[in-house]
């Protein structure tokens, strides 16, 4: 007999007489084996309800049964089940099919790309491979959330969304070291999203080197982005709208707006918050030093007219300048980041999902227009409102959104109605920056190179060409990350450039020869390593068994050598090297 | 009131405390001081060194040729003294000196005329300041003729590995601390090698990425010395006092005690008689009156050559504190002593012949950027002098945009008098970094076998043997070099040029081990590491024979070795 209510189970078995209870963990399954042949079944019965009762007032004490309950209330409350719950409700409505959750390899790699921008070293991953814990998957993010990795990528992320222009502009790309120092400070102590915005929109001009500390080093502020913005107020309201208000205001800048509602006036009006900043020669704008700023009303002229505007907020609100004397850009940060921005939450949350689904649940990530279709706006709204009732909290969101079971599919397509990406039948498929193409190529063929402070970026003559080659080769403007295309520049450069080829060759390489040479190991671990070190996983039992009998096809260990130096050559000039799936 | 007037004290100091009871004791009394001392007063500067037990003090006299260092002039002081100067008949007399700015000095903002005037006279007396006396006043009042500046620290001091090891922010790094090392680092390992190097764990700094930084001269860096001149000056080291002698305030952090003073038991006697409300702690106006006036520890006598050509000097007037120990006079301008456990080598230079060095250099420069050789630098010509902060349209004289070799020597003269107008202290810090004492193999990063072996490496430098290393244990060697100022020129940073040869710097693959072991060693740090494994984490474990979590090129060497033999079997 088994009876199953409310997490217990209760198994009758007939057999010698034998009454035995299993309390199995805390979440518990309490079964009762009760072993009857030839009794009676009442009495076995009852007793087995005394011992039941028993295990109860115990269990009870330790919270554990109506824990369980407790617990999956809590689980249900947690915002990684609420996502769950809003896709699938749509899944269902479109009626898409999903396909089943990624292996452990494959959300490892998933994971340690989108959370700190390379793949997982092998042993890290033979280590979560072989991990038992059904909460493995949860203390890896944790994990991974607490490493230098996360501080380093995030930066080299909101890097890449605040400076847009670096990778073009020579004048921009020398700012670059100093912004992201202050960055990975602000990440390291993971401080709130709204307090690095207000940060940024109201950084320190005046900041001048006698302020240094004494450590000679600088007390670190934003300032680069307005540098790397020429402190125009038309760039600054530009590049501002759209990185935290995710609204593209700057095709208003010459006329109103062809698609929006957006009208020019308003551009400037927004525009003006920054007009305060007087630099005393245009263009020149490397010695901040002789930046000075004005408090009170700001105004500025409408190019090519005689229109004065006043400093207007987008919601159309404009702030009394009489009552205290703020300076427009710290009114400007009050605003942005208030609770009653239509815009701040929602369009920091939609960001931030973007970074691991590839593209925003409003896509493009900066175009808030009312033309723009959403495909979820339920779960837009409970991603920004739950940000921000945990105070803009970067990791708790990033958290919540890689425990869930959306982003953990697999991106394997096992139904065509999985293809349309908005849906989350599947996880996507993308492309990867040039950061993490060359960390992971790092990380892979074992390359040394040592941090330094000269950013790669800033300078290609010497210190590190490859890098630089790569940066270069992979640079993509594009935040959509679901189209990744490939040049045939870049596909040559893997394929016959000099990084792969003293990648794979026994004098130059790393972790290549470390395999090859390492004393004792059969061919089939070899190959084993091989896949972990290149694609984070074991190769299939088909790969294995093709892949040895073509190593042992080898006639001398010369040969045997070239061919374990074309596997890895191969492995690294896959696509699933260079996709995030 | 009984006054201990034994030789102990300086004249100085019981004439300025002898000033301070009768201002404070007899508000309408009217002052009198001894001249002598009045014309000691203004070559004395006076210092404090925040030591690690208890504050000292040291009081300099320094002497630029032969006369009190506050006696130089400049052109702000020759404007304002002709500006003062009605009847321009070249001294300021009773009625004048009523204009005088007192600079927000409570002690020249006082008093009667004649009172003031008796304060800044210098002998002879006749009731009237000539340029000089006036220009030491100005000089005292600014505390303008003496810089004290910390010499540009080595990268290994400047990354705080101490702070960052110091998790609990006590001060010291406890042995716990220490064993901790690797994860209270962790997040700065921005590579993710296990390794820490100079660029990871140092602050930010501009000039690694080609920003002009401030000129090292001006730089301001951390030193455990402070001047006391001016009031703001006293109102700063007030403020050092209570951070540094933390374990002396009271409760609401708003007094220190007496006891933090204490150098011999007279000078707690003395010390006590400021604590007007006898509560055993001093206030801030407590404070700031014992530091106006404070006991001295020690008598230095510094002279320096300017116009005059002769060897600098330094000595020991009178030491009158038992804390200072190992008094060594190494020739007539280098001495060396120790306070507390603190080793001070001081040493007076002559900077006479940078003067015309820096001219001389600049007008060689001048012949080789004057490209087309029409004798006169145009601006883009002048930019290739690379001469530090000067505009072209200062230089050029008479603004034809033509800069001669005159007008530049001009210039040149001027700018170097200007820095030579200062006496600067020069305090460079010589004792070993903590990164520097854990850094064994001297690759300039940190292995996760050095940390394993930091807390056996530290234990030598723990002093007072209480499991924990301070920084006063670290820091026990300050070198301290008075000279005129000089020209940026004869300034040497050697922090940025360390950086710049660490920049570069490659680090080979060790040598030690078999290929696989020098290839599998991802860090280049001698050792393979859990994480660097490529291979069954159970062979880790066998290979790893002492279970220090680290395989060593020896541990490697043996499982070769024992795989050879298997393999011949």
């Amino acid at each position: 007999m088994v009876i199953d209510r409310n997490h217990l189970t209760l198994i009758c078995i007939n057999d010698d007489h034998h009454l035995f209870a299993n309390l199995k963990g805390c979440s518990k399954v309490l079964s009762i084996l009760i072993h009857h042949h030839n009794r009676p079944f009442w009495p076995t019965l009852a007793k087995a309800l005394v011992v039941l009762l028993l295990c109860c007032s115990t269990e009870l004490l330790n919270d554990s049964i109506w824990g369980s309950e407790i617990k999956t209330e809590q689980s249900e409350k947690r915002l990684a089940f609420q996502i769950d719950s809003l896709v699938n409700q749509a899944k269902i409505r479109e009626g898409i099919v999903s396909t089943q959750q990624s292996t452990d390899a494959e959300f490892m790699r998933r994971v340690s790309l989108d959370l700190t921008g390379k793949i997982p070293p092998v042993a890290e991953l033979r280590f979560f491979l072989a991990d038992r814990d059904q909460a493995k998957r949860e203390k890896l993010i944790d994990h991974l959330l607490a490493s230098p990795g996360y501080v380093v990528h995030l930066t080299n992320i909101w890097r890449a969304i605040l400076l847009p222009e670096a990778t073009t502009d020579l004048q921009a790309r020398r700012q670059i070291p100093e912004f992201e120092a202050w960055l990975r400070s602000q990440l390291m102590n993971n401080i709130g999203y709204d307090e690095i915005v207000r940060q940024i929109i109201d950084a320190p001009l005046d900041v001048n080197r006698s302020r240094e500390t004494a450590d000679n080093s600088q007390e670190l502020t934003p300032r680069a982005y307005y540098l790397a913005k020429q402190l125009k107020p038309e760039n600054l309201a530009a590049g501002t709208s759209r990185a935290f208000l995710g609204v593209r205001i700057e095709c208003a800048q010459c006329h109103d707006h062809p698609f929006d509602s957006w009208k020019q006036h308003q551009f400037w009006q927004y525009a003006a918050f920054f007009s305060n900043i007087d630099q005393p020669q245009q263009g020149i704008v490397e010695n901040i030093l002789t930046v000075t700023e004005v408090v009170g009303k700001p105004q500025i002229k409408i190019p090519d007219t005689n229109r004065l505007v006043d400093a207007i907020f987008l919601d159309g609100i404009q702030p009394e300048w009489e009552k205290d004397q703020t300076r427009p850009r710290q009114r400007l940060a009050h605003w942005v980041t208030s609770e009653h921005n239509p815009y701040f939450a929602k369009a920091a949350a939609n960001r931030i999902w973007s970074l691991f689904f590839g593209r925003g649940i409003i896509d493009p990530v900066d175009d808030f227009s009312s033309i723009n279709h959403v495909a979820h706006p339920e779960l837009l709204e409970l991603l920004a409102t739950r940000f921000r009732e945990h105070h803009y909290d970067m990791k708790y969101l990033i958290r919540e959104i890689t425990n869930s079971q959306t982003y953990q599919l697999s991106s394997q397509q096992t139904d065509s109605s999985q293809a349309q990406a908005e849906w989350y039948g599947k996880m996507p498929t993308r492309g990867l920056t040039a950061e993490q193409i060359f960390a992971n190529l790092v990380q892979a063929t074992g390359f040394f190179q040592q941090t330094t402070e000269v950013n790669p970026l800033l300078f290609n003559s010497g210190l590190n060409s490859s890098q630089t080659e790569i940066f270069e080769l992979f640079k993509s403007e594009s935040e959509n990350r679901l189209d990744p295309k490939a040049t045939i520049l870049q596909a040559l450069s893997l394929m016959n450039g000099i990084f792969i080829a003293n990648a794979t060759s026994l004098e130059q390489s790393d972790v290549f020869t470390a395999i090859v040479d390492f004393p004792g190991l059969t061919d089939e671990q070899k190959i084993e390593t091989f896949f972990l070190s290149a694609l984070s996983r074991f190769p299939t039992e088909m790969e294995s068994k093709r892949l040895t009998a073509y190593i042992a096809s080898a006639e001398s260990s010369e040969e045997k050598i070239h061919a374990c130096s074309d596997l890895f050559w191969a492995l690294l000039n896959s696509s699933e090297f260079l996709l995030n799936h | 009131m009984m006054i201990n007037t034994s030789k102990k004290y300086p004249k100085f100091m019981i004439a300025g405390w002898m000033t301070f009871i009768m201002n404070v004791c007899v508000p309408g009394g009217e002052v009198r001081t001894d001249p002598s001392a009045q014309q000691e007063r203004h070559s004395i500067q006076r210092i404090i060194l925040l030591a690690p037990s208890a504050p000292f003090m040291i009081e300099l006299s320094l002497l630029v040729d032969e006369g009190s260092f506050r006696s130089t002039t400049t052109d702000y002081i020759e404007r304002l003294f002709n500006s003062l100067d009605r009847d321009e008949n070249k001294y300021l007399d009773l009625k004048e000196i009523k204009n005088l700015p007192a600079f927000g000095v409570k002690r020249y903002d006082q008093g009667t005329p004649l009172q003031r005037m008796q304060l800044l006279e210098m002998p002879p007396i006749d009731n009237r300041l000539s340029l000089t006396e006036f220009a030491v006043y100005i000089h005292t009042a600014q505390g303008t003729a003496f810089r004290m500046t910390g010499a540009p620290s080595r990268s290994s001091q400047v990354i705080e590995l101490f702070r960052k090891l110091d998790q609990n922010g006590d001060g010291s790094v406890s042995d716990v601390e220490f064993q901790a090392s690797a994860q209270a680092l962790h997040i700065y390992d921005r590579d993710e090698d296990q390794v820490f190097n100079l660029a990871e764990l140092r602050p930010f700094n501009a000039d690694a990425n080609g920003v002009p930084a401030q000129p090292v001269s001006r730089q301001a860096v951390e030193t455990p010395f402070l001047s006391l001149d001016h009031d703001q000056s006293i109102r700063d080291a007030i403020t050092e006092l209570f951070k540094k002698y933390v374990e002396y305030t009271n409760s609401e952090k708003t007094a220190i005690s007496v006891e933090c003073f204490k150098s011999g038991l007279q000078t707690t006697a003395v010390v006590k008689q400021f604590d007007r409300d006898l509560d055993g702690f001093l206030n801030h106006d407590e404070l700031f009156h014992y530091l106006q006036n404070s006991i001295t520890d020690l008598q230095l006598q510094i002279s320096l050559p300017r116009r005059h050509n002769f060897r600098p000097h330094l000595k020991i007037l009178e030491k009158q504190s038992n804390r200072i120990t190992e008094v060594e006079s190494v020739s007539s301008s280098k001495l060396q002593f120790r306070v507390d456990s603190l080793l001070m080598e001081l040493r007076a230079k002559s900077s006479r012949h940078m003067f015309a060095d820096n001219v001389h250099f600049y007008q060689t420069r001048f012949r080789v950027v004057d490209g087309d050789k029409n004798g006169y630098l145009t601006q883009a010509e002048f930019m290739q002098l690379n001469l530090a902060n000067t505009d072209y349209k200062k230089v050029d004289q008479n603004k034809d945009e033509m800069l001669t070799i005159e007008e530049l020597t001009d210039h040149l003269i001027n700018i170097t008098t200007t820095v030579q107008n200062q006496v600067v202290m020069t305090v460079e810090n010589d004792g070993k970094s903590l990164f520097e004492i854990l850094d064994t193999d001297l690759d300039q990063r940190l292995s996760p076998r050095e940390l394993q072996k930091s807390l056996e490496r530290v234990k030598e430098y723990d002093g007072n043997h209480d499991q924990s290393l301070d920084t006063a244990e670290l820091q026990g060697h300050f070198n301290l070099t008075f000279e005129l100022g000089k020209p940026e020129l004869f300034i040497f940073d050697p922090r940025m040029n360390s950086m710049a040869m660490n920049q570069n710097r490659t680090i080979p693959r060790p040598s030690a081990g078999p290929r696989w072991f020098q290839r599998m060693d991802r860090n280049r740090d001698g050792d393979i590491s859990p994480r660097e494994f490529l291979f069954d984490p159970a062979l880790f474990n066998i290979l790893d024979r002492d279970h220090d979590q680290l395989i060593s090129p020896a541990e490697a060497e043996a499982a070769e070795t024992q795989q050879q033999i298997k393999t011949e079997r």
